[in-house]
């Protein structure tokens, strides 16, 4: 298996630029989740590494070598505008893309076959795709980027429109790509999924990737941990005046403190038990969504200013 | 800088599969047959409707008083039969068992008719009894009958055809007829094409589609499979056609024959495709089918163009406006298989037409894969035609 590699990739449509010189890399087995606000570049990023679209400049590579034609058959691609034919059979339509990917036809209806039963779509096999309840013409979407085994999986939105026993199907079936040395790259606004599910997360905004890393790696960029405390018949105010906060805010009926410089957790335990009764105190990390309001929100107030 | 929309995706393995989905698709659809078998049923029906205008009708003229020889000749529509008397002649006309009837009766003749007996009937017995007449009255005055008759044959008179027409006017109207259908289905199957793009683009597929090969992959596919369809439907069309007419025994005269058939599947061959590459780029413009109507009328116009222009050129196909027209696309299309209904053209008149169009159908083809691939994933409002071919 080969790394997917993005090199300095960039996109115009007309006056906007869409894709400014953005460059990362998905190695073989590792789940890439690619996250940002609407309109930051990540359809457009997709789009090209399937050769739907094409750059203004830069490169793809799949391992040392530029992606050819007939490397991007073995891509597996979910756009983010879910596309089957309606007045066709799920059966016709999997076998049908499958040889659009290069598989034999007999390759072809047994990958069909296997991937119906994975996703638990075998019993609507000759039900055509709009007589489907929508979680189940999702998993034949999921079932279309998957039919032909592809090397690269690409897929935009995955986890949109699913329903909690798909999220866990689908999930399950990018561990296993991933597990299988597939470089796996998904786009989602759902950051607890991107949290859970990801190796390494980028953050693209405004066509420029602005974070690129693992969680932990992340997290250095963003804010420090902080001490939560839930303190029984306290104000709500009650660490304004201790000396060993530097700031605090309000959350999940208790309150976030950040140390003060030479503090540890004891001087702020020992404030808090003078104000009531310490149900709480933990060590909170900052989650995805924060991280990604820290890194994302200040640039935009500067773009608003 | 090398990016995958750049090369060359897939083979043309691709194109087949996309070929034959849309055979598929279509072929096995109720609408298809559906269509067809009206198409059929009004085949026959026209082919039925000239057997029943074309074929002769029969009268039946009952004759007594003299042997049938002595009415003359009748003609091919009239049946003559004999009868006993006047009494039975006038009993059989007037209970319609025969159109009329003509009775020798005390040394003269009369003819016997209803006031509803057809008008040829009537003719047929007044021109017998005139004929009993006049020999009964040359008999009665001793003219040589027999030289009366030669001499009657050599004055004449004689049929003279004066002027150059080389064609007959039913042969050129059969003609008209059939190319103004061949027409008609080719802005019938191009909004098929329109309508499957578009239904490829409003659905999304699309994009999964050009995943694995080019957008004019995918159009060729596309086009190729949709006209396979149109192409079947036409030779069952024409295949009823025959059929029909091989049953009616020759009697429809008024039905094209085999060389202006021949030609006139040729040229809608060669003007399907010509056209098709713009139905599919128009369908391209539109996200939704029901915006398709709008964007489908400059096509449908450039489509209809050649109808008119051959409806003012049958007047004349030998005028020389026509003579330079008719191998210019689209009109070549309908002038060509109409000159070849008349023997205005030669084979070789017709492959330098179907050359030029040739040409003009890679000019098409180039211009709609550009409109298709500029404009397929755009998603949204229509993209006009000028944005599509500027972007």
């Amino acid at each position: 298996m080969k790394p997917l590699v993005i090199d300095s990739l960039s996109k115009r449509y007309g006056e906007r630029v869409a894709l400014d010189s953005l460059s990362f890399t998905v190695p073989p087995g590792e789940i890439f989740g690619f996250v940002g606000s609407n309109g930051a570049g990540k359809t457009t990023t997709m789009r090209i590494l399937v050769g739907v679209l094409s750059a203004d400049s830069g490169q793809v590579r799949w391992g040392d070598a530029p992606v050819a034609g007939q490397d991007v058959a073995r891509f597996g691609y979910m756009p983010e505008e879910r596309g089957l034919y309606p007045k066709m059979t799920v059966a016709k339509q999997l076998v049908y893309l499958g040889r659009l990917h290069g598989l034999p036809a007999t390759a072809a209806q047994a990958a069909m076959e296997r991937w119906t039963d994975r996703l638990h779509i075998s019993d609507h096999r000759d039900q055509t795709v709009d007589s489907l309840s929508l979680g189940n013409q999702q998993r034949v979407q999921l079932a279309a980027a998957l039919v032909h085994d592809p090397d690269v999986l690409i897929l935009d939105e995955p986890f949109s429109g699913l329903d909690p026993l798909a999220v866990d199907d689908m999930s399950a079936v990018l561990k296993d790509k991933a597990a299988q040395g597939t470089p796996v790259l998904f786009s989602s606004h759902q950051l607890d999924l991107v949290e859970r599910l990801c190796d390494r997360v980028g953050i693209v905004r405004s066509g420029k990737l602005t974070a690129c890393g693992s969680l932990e790696e992340l997290r250095g960029k963003g804010e420090a941990a902080r001490l939560f405390l839930q303190v029984d018949g306290s104000p709500a105010d009650w660490p304004t005046r201790t000396p060993a906060v530097a700031s605090f805010e309000e959350e999940d009926g208790g309150v976030r403190v950040e140390l003060a410089s030479g503090c540890d957790e004891n001087d702020v335990l020992r404030a808090a038990m003078q104000h009531g009764r310490v149900r709480q105190m933990v060590w909170r990390r900052p989650t995805l969504p924060q991280i990604f309001r820290d890194l994302i929100e200040p640039m935009e107030d500067e773009v608003a200013a | 800088m090398t990016s995958p929309a750049d090369l060359r995706r897939g083979s043309w393995k691709g194109v087949l599969l996309v070929y034959r989905r849309e055979i598929d698709a279509r072929m096995t659809s109720k609408g298809y047959f559906i269509s067809l078998l009206v198409m059929v049923i009004a085949v026959v029906g026209v082919v039925l409707g000239l057997d029943q205008l074309n074929s002769p009708k029969t009268y039946t003229v009952a004759v007594c008083g003299a042997p049938e020889s002595a009415f003359g000749p009748a003609p091919d529509s009239i049946r003559v039969r004999p009868c006993t008397d006047l009494k039975t002649a006038r009993a059989q006309t007037d209970g319609a068992e025969v159109d009329a009837a003509v009775a020798v009766h005390d040394g003269r003749v009369s003819v016997l008719v209803r006031a509803d007996s057809e008008q040829q009937a009537q003719d047929a017995a007044l021109a017998m009894g005139r004929f009993w007449a006049a020999a009964a009255s040359y008999e009665q005055q001793h003219v040589n009958t027999a030289r009366l008759n030669e001499s009657i044959a050599q004055a004449g008179p004689h049929l003279v055809t004066v002027g150059h027409s080389t064609y007959d006017k039913n042969q050129l109207g059969a003609a008209i007829s059939l190319v103004i259908v061949l027409f008609m289905q080719i802005i019938a199957q191009g909004s098929l094409v329109a309508q499957g793009v578009v239904e490829e683009k409003s659905t999304r597929i699309v994009e999964v589609l050009l995943s694995t090969l080019t957008p004019i992959r995918l159009m060729i596919g596309k086009v190729a499979g949709i006209g396979t369809a149109a192409i079947v439907q036409i030779f069952v069309l024409l295949g009823s056609l025959a059929g029909a007419r091989a049953a009616m025994s020759g009697r429809t005269e008024g039905l094209p024959g085999t060389a202006a058939l021949l030609s006139g599947v040729v040229w809608f061959l060669l003007s399907f495709a010509l056209f098709a590459g713009l139905f599919a780029a128009a369908g391209s413009l539109v996200s939704r089918p029901e915006d398709l109507q709008s964007v489908l009328m400059p096509v449908m116009v450039i489509a209809l163009a050649p109808v008119g222009v051959a409806v003012a050129a049958a007047g004349s196909l030998s005028a020389s406006w026509v003579s330079v027209i008719q191998y210019v696309p689209p009109f070549s299309g309908l002038l060509m298989p109409l000159q070849a209904s008349v023997e205005g053209v030669s084979v070789a008149q017709q492959l330098a037409a179907a050359a030029v169009m040739l040409l003009a159908t890679a000019a098409c083809m180039w211009l709609a894969a550009r409109v298709y691939r500029n404009s397929i994933l755009k998603i949204g409002t229509a993209v006009s035609w000028r944005q599509a071919l500027a972007a």
